[in-house]
């Protein structure tokens, strides 16, 4: 089918020239107004837009001398949710194949409404174990449920008088749209941010991209909402206030598109030295068919069909008492039959779904007692990231050494290992120590899945460079702007009518790798050049050469046809200076 | 209920959310860059000083693409009128042909007819919005819109069998 729209908004990006950055300033001298500060009105409009009415009692604060966080350590912040609220979240809790205990009591926080639409949030928390939690409820024109947890351990350890749980949750869908690259995308409707805060802190402050925005404190907890706030907008920063200082609060962005969410890089702990090598180890339980846990029958029906159907037997873990989460494990022959190699692995979520994988069995431990666990970010806004593997029979404890350098201990039961670590605290390793205490293996970094490294930067990429190959493959080059300076090139590929895609690159603001980054492509080239070099020549296997002048430092040059035959295909290309000296090359692979 | 007037803070919040579509429009229109950024810094400088004349009957971004429209038509006419051209051809790498002859179709339209295929296709504006901002009814921009749908459809089709 032909995009008639598409191409014309490309055609129509070649006839609307790149023009210099706003400049309100301009427009009020020309306007013959002076600058007004905004600053602080636009925090405070900000603020009564998002209609922040503290509803709830401050809590009892009683102190226990537990770090400031009585409160929740006592489970009875704020105050017990009404009966209908309570009902409601029984009820749904019935209704999760992984629901918190029986009995677990909601305890209302803080709500804010915005009475332009008649929005309404509710924050509640419940302490579940030796787990807190944060349950936001969003009611009125946008609706929805988020639920966040984090290890009661963190409020000892972290640190900091407020620990943040949830940051930019997104509900609903809002007005906004906006291009970042070559994809566009819309706002969410509200987005939340809440968290736990110590007895002595009076307010929060929490910096956005629409402003500085000040939350007072209530129920030893703090949720802002950012109502149809900006595409991509992020909390950027936090503060706690007490009433004689101003505390930094460490946390994890949530990430937007495919970049961000990272928290500043930091040094991941150093591997430890191992006392004893551990090779080939092996779960003795599993081998011997014992029935540890729970039959796979417990399995919601809807996850069974695929962990049951090449399994040789199975059962299912819970490897941390204290939280809803079960991961079911598996022996596995091949689709074919024959004997059981594989070992499969799935965590269950609590709508009943399941996400996991299989290892060829003789493989799991064969470099050590504790392969890498998958890491895995629940949700964008989520602050805690859940790692979850096996051991071998070799480990009786795992510690996480974290980027903070503390630890924290590894719930590990029947050989499975689940914990949450703050995605503020990464990166981690993972330790094993057999039964006397000794140091027998250790996992790869770990890290947040999305973050680090450029990513394309609010701003539609433009048509750049288009070629079509003898072959008929099509490519056009756009290029936009990246999050860190530099900029990020789309190059789409189009070989047939169903055979097509995009390939995106960012560079840093500094390049400093090797000065070509080229792709081929089917009777095609192209890719970007570092900025130094002013000329790419490309070399055949005839011994011809064909020299290309990049375009805004991108090259797409489309092979003639006489170099697609074998004997005179492309060979290599050969980055040059404006001085002519070569500062690069980048072979390409022979046509076998 | 209708509300009249317009703060800076709405103003200077569009300026900034939708800066570089306004100034690559208005600069397609006038057909060059910086005579499109001044086009959009007097516009917005007009909105500044009528904001309070803002009536609130249509959405505020439509009010300020007529200002911006009207305003980068007028320099237009003021400017000796120059070729639109696409971005030069360098020896032997990649260029964007106009080989369905789209563009030169585009550049020969009236300027109305022009901006009504920026506001729609680079703006992403909707039909009532860019009949508000170009003060023509509806029909008028579905017409355009429809012509160059059918222009591009034909031209795709001759070499995309």
């Amino acid at each position: 089918m032909i995009d008639v729209d598409q191409r014309l908004r490309e055609e129509l990006d070649l006839l609307a020239p790149a023009t210099p950055g706003p400049d309100w300033d301009g427009v009020l001298r020309l306007a013959g107004r002076r600058r007004r500060r905004f600053a602080v009105a636009a925090a405070v409009v900000a603020a009564a837009a998002c209609g922040i009415l503290v509803a709830t009692p401050l809590g009892a604060g009683i102190v226990h001398g537990l770090g400031g966080f009585s409160a929740w350590l006592t489970g009875q912040p704020g105050e017990p949710a009404s009966p209908k609220e309570q009902r409601a979240f029984e009820q749904a809790n019935a209704r999760s194949w992984l629901g918190f205990p029986a009995g677990t009591q909601l305890r209302r926080l803080a709500t804010v409404t915005e009475p332009a639409t008649g929005t309404t949030v509710d924050l509640f928390g419940f302490r579940s174990r030796s787990r807190l939690c944060l349950r936001v409820g969003v009611t009125g024109k946008t609706r929805g449920t988020a639920t966040s947890c984090g290890p009661l351990d963190e409020l000892r350890k972290a640190g900091a008088p407020v620990r943040v749980v949830l940051v930019d949750s997104a509900f609903g869908t809002g007005t906004k749209k906006a291009w970042y690259g070559l994809t566009r995308y819309r706002n969410s409707a509200l987005q939340v941010t809440a968290g736990i805060i110590a007895d002595g802190v009076r307010r929060v402050l929490v910096v956005d991209g629409s402003g500085r925005h000040t939350i007072r404190a209530t129920s030893n907890a703090f949720l802002y909402v950012a109502s149809e706030p900006d595409v991509g907008q992020r909390v950027r920063r936090i503060w706690a206030e007490t009433d004689t200082s101003r505390i930094r609060v460490p946390f994890a962005p949530a990430p937007f598109g495919v970049g961000g969410g990272s928290a500043p890089q930091r040094r991941a702990p150093a591997p430890p030295t191992v006392d004893r090598k551990v090779r080939g180890g092996t779960i003795g339980w599993l081998n011997r068919h014992e029935p540890r846990g729970q039959p796979l029958d417990v399995l919601p029906a809807s996850a069974r069909w695929s962990i049951e159907r090449h399994a040789v037997f199975g059962r299912v873990i819970t490897p941390d008492p204290d939280r809803p989460l079960r991961v079911a494990i598996t022996l596995n022959h091949s689709r074919h039959g024959h004997r059981a190699k594989g070992l499969c692995m799935w965590l269950m979520i609590r709508d009943g779904g399941s996400g996991g994988g299989c290892a060829v069995r003789a493989t799991v431990f064969a470099q050590g007692p504790i392969p890498i666990g998958q890491i895995a970010v629940r949700v964008s806004s989520d602050e805690f990231a859940t790692v979850q593997g096996l051991a071998s029979d070799d480990v009786a404890r795992i510690v996480a050494f974290l980027a903070d350098g503390q630890t924290m201990p590894v719930p590990l039961a029947d050989n499975v290992y689940v914990v949450d670590i703050a995605r503020v605290r990464l990166p981690a390793r993972l330790v094993a120590y057999d039964a006397k205490h000794r140091v027998i293996g250790y996992t790869t970094t770990i890290t947040a899945v999305l973050g680090g490294g450029p990513s394309p930067a609010r701003g539609r990429a433009r048509l750049l460079l288009h070629g079509v190959s003898p072959t008929g493959t099509t490519a056009a080059l756009y290029v936009g702007k990246s999050t860190t300076g530099g900029r990020c090139m789309f190059l789409h590929i189009r070989q047939s009518k169903h055979v097509g895609g995009t390939m995106q690159w960012c560079s840093p603001a500094r390049w400093r790798g090797s000065p070509l980054l080229l792709n081929a492509l089917p009777g095609l080239v192209a890719g970007a050049v570092r900025p130094d070099v002013a000329t790419v020549v490309f070399r055949f296997a005839d011994g011809t050469r064909a020299t290309v002048t990049p375009t805004e430092g991108f090259v797409l040059y489309v092979v003639p046809r006489a170099h697609l035959a074998r004997g005179h295909e492309l060979v290599g290309a050969v980055a040059r200076t404006a001085a002519g000296k070569t500062i690069g090359t980048q072979p390409f692979a022979r046509r076998r | 209920m209708w509300r009249e007037g317009v703060s800076l803070a709405q103003l200077e919040s569009l300026y900034r959310d939708r800066y570089d579509h306004f100034a690559r429009v208005a600069a397609a229109i006038v057909g060059d860059a910086e005579a499109g950024r001044d086009a959009v810094q007097h516009a917005f400088a007009t909105a500044v000083r009528k904001r309070r004349s803002f009536r609130g009957t249509g959405p505020l971004e439509a009010w300020l693409w007529r200002i911006v429209v009207n305003e980068a038509r007028r320099l237009a006419r003021e400017r000796r009128p120059e070729p639109v051209e696409p971005p030069p051809d360098p020896a032997a790498n990649g260029r964007v042909p106009d080989e369905l002859g789209v563009r030169a179709w585009i550049a020969s339209l009236p300027p109305r007819q022009r901006a009504a295929l920026f506001l729609r296709y680079y703006a992403d504006l909707d039909y009532r919005s860019i009949a508000e901002a170009l003060e023509v009814e509806v029909g008028t921009v579905s017409a355009t819109l429809s012509a160059a749908h059918t222009t591009l459809r034909k031209a795709l089709k001759e070499v995309e069998p």
